[in-house]
């Protein structure tokens, strides 16, 4: 090969690696998307799961969350849902959750429901036909009591 | 039709490619016909047509090149037509299941996707094989390049008709009657990419990739240095094989570990995704296709371009091919390992 040849190859292989390490580090804002499959999170059905090491995991529906958890086989430190009449954050083991026929993910097939309140998760019951959840059905019941 | 941008910009460039393919295959065997029937000295007037042959050839394997990319970009601007969908993955699954002409969408998208790696390879070996024959003196190949042209034609053609039908299929999915809850019509998670390898360990695909990979450089590297002292056309089959056992590994190391790593998606295997959320990643994708095809064309030179004429550039042009191969292989796997490393 000649010296010609090898420079020019160097400086390709060189130019392709120094993207490799600016292409993630300019993509390095925040993530608005499902960590299970990919969907853009309605800030309404927003599941965050803390990880054992401290880290945010976003999901887009319980049923994403359940899944990943399930998958990775992680033991969360606490579980976040969204308390969907207000819009706030909430522990999982405070929530009521309701499965409606309202859709939170139609890809995954999600109707689950996370409240704060028992009077607005009766009224979406009525308005949305649909079920309290009971301690048998409730999301994350394997990880309850393990929040700190 | 969805009508934006892209799909204006795809079905424009489809329709010239389509027409220039007729052409080329129109003109390519009016040119093959007069070259039988015709003397040698009678030959200008189809030396002449050649011309043109070749120069429509010229830009139509541009145009093949740049209707690759298209496709992808197109699809992605589908993406928010569907709730359901996510990604392009999604968009390739619409019509599964359903009645009417849209349950042909996702044939056909695949039949494209495939004629297009097809087409872009052909296209590359028409180029070497032109090359080949612009450096001898009575351009002996040129019998050979005018059919190449015509198989880039016919195959560019069928590739444009078949595009032209994805872009004009109503995208609207009917469910059979006896229902949408029983059928891929009513299956949302359809939507959702799976990888090939299923529970297989990461670390097997990752001995898988290196080692492939690392097999066909080193192929490359003895067939380079072996032939360079000496000028004799380098015997390529083996290296054929390499490269195609290597793309089997490659790809599904990217769908199965690379792309879940880069999009920081641990179940999401889609190699799709990658057009939207992490661009820069595509180049190692197009490194590997290209380092791939070029094998592929040197082969085609060593097979298609061989003859007296050739010989005393022949191993030249071949090691050259295989040069560019080496390092776009190498830039390949630094792209991805780093990607993957810190992702």
């Amino acid at each position: 090969m000649s010296k010609r040849a090898w420079i020019s190859g160097l400086l390709f292989v060189t130019a392709m690696s120094a993207l490799a390490v600016a292409g993630p580090w300019l993509r390095r804002v925040e993530r608005r998307t499902c960590e299970y499959d990919a969907a853009r999170i309605e800030p309404a059905n927003r599941v965050r799961v803390v990880d054992c090491c401290g880290r945010d995991h976003e999901f887009c529906c319980v049923t994403c969350a359940e899944l990943w958890l399930k998958r990775s086989g992680i033991e969360p430190q606490a579980i976040h849902v969204t308390d969907e009449s207000s819009g706030t954050e909430i522990s999982a083991e405070s929530a009521i959750f309701v499965r409606s026929m309202v859709s939170t993910n139609p890809v995954i097939g999600d109707r689950i429901h996370a409240f704060r309140d028992a009077n607005e998760a009766e009224k979406h019951s009525r308005f949305a036909r649909g079920q309290i959840l009971g301690e048998a059905e409730r999301p994350f019941r394997a990880y309850a009591n393990r929040d700190r | 039709m969805i009508l934006n941008a892209y799909s204006v910009l795809d079905a424009s460039l489809t329709l010239l490619r389509l027409l220039l393919a007729l052409a080329v295959v129109a003109i390519g065997l009016s040119v093959m016909k007069q070259r039988r029937r015709l003397a040698s000295d009678e030959l200008t007037p189809v030396e002449n047509r050649q011309y043109l042959l070749f120069l429509v050839a010229g830009l139509l394997v541009v145009l093949n090149v740049l209707s690759w990319p298209l496709l992808y970009l197109l699809l992605e601007s589908y993406v928010p037509e569907w709730p359901g969908v996510m990604c392009i993955y999604g968009v390739t699954q619409i019509g599964v299941g359903s009645d009417g002409p849209a349950g042909y969408l996702p044939r056909l998208l695949q039949i494209v996707q495939i004629l297009k790696a097809a087409l872009v390879f052909a296209s590359g070996a028409w180029a070497v094989l032109y090359l080949a024959n612009r450096r001898t003196r009575s351009a002996p190949l040129t019998g050979r390049v005018v059919w190449t042209t015509i198989i880039v034609g016919v195959l560019a053609s069928v590739d444009a008709a078949g595009e032209a039908a994805y872009l004009a299929i109503p995208k609207k999915e009917e469910a059979p009657s006896v229902g949408c809850c029983v059928t891929p019509v009513g299956d949302q998670s359809r939507f959702l990419p799976h990888g090939i390898a299923g529970e297989l360990n990461n670390s097997w695909l990752h001995v898988a990739y290196y080692g492939a990979n690392a097999a066909v450089i080193l192929g490359l590297l003895v067939t380079i240095r072996m032939n360079a002292a000496h000028k004799p056309v380098p015997r390529l089959a083996p290296l054929g094989l390499l490269a195609l056992v290597n793309a089997a590994a490659t790809t599904t190391f990217l769908i199965d570990v690379a792309a879940p790593a880069i999009l920081h998606l641990p179940y999401h295997h889609c190699l799709y995704d990658l057009v939207p959320r992490a661009p820069e990643s595509l180049l190692a994708v197009a490194a590997f296709v290209f380092a791939t095809f070029a094998i592929g064309w040197a082969c085609a030179t060593a097979w298609g371009a061989r003859c007296a004429e050739t010989e005393p550039f022949l191993g030249e042009q071949i090691r050259m091919t295989l040069v560019a191969a080496l390092f776009a292989y190498v830039g390949s796997i630094a792209m991805v390992s780093i990607e993957v490393a810190v992702s």
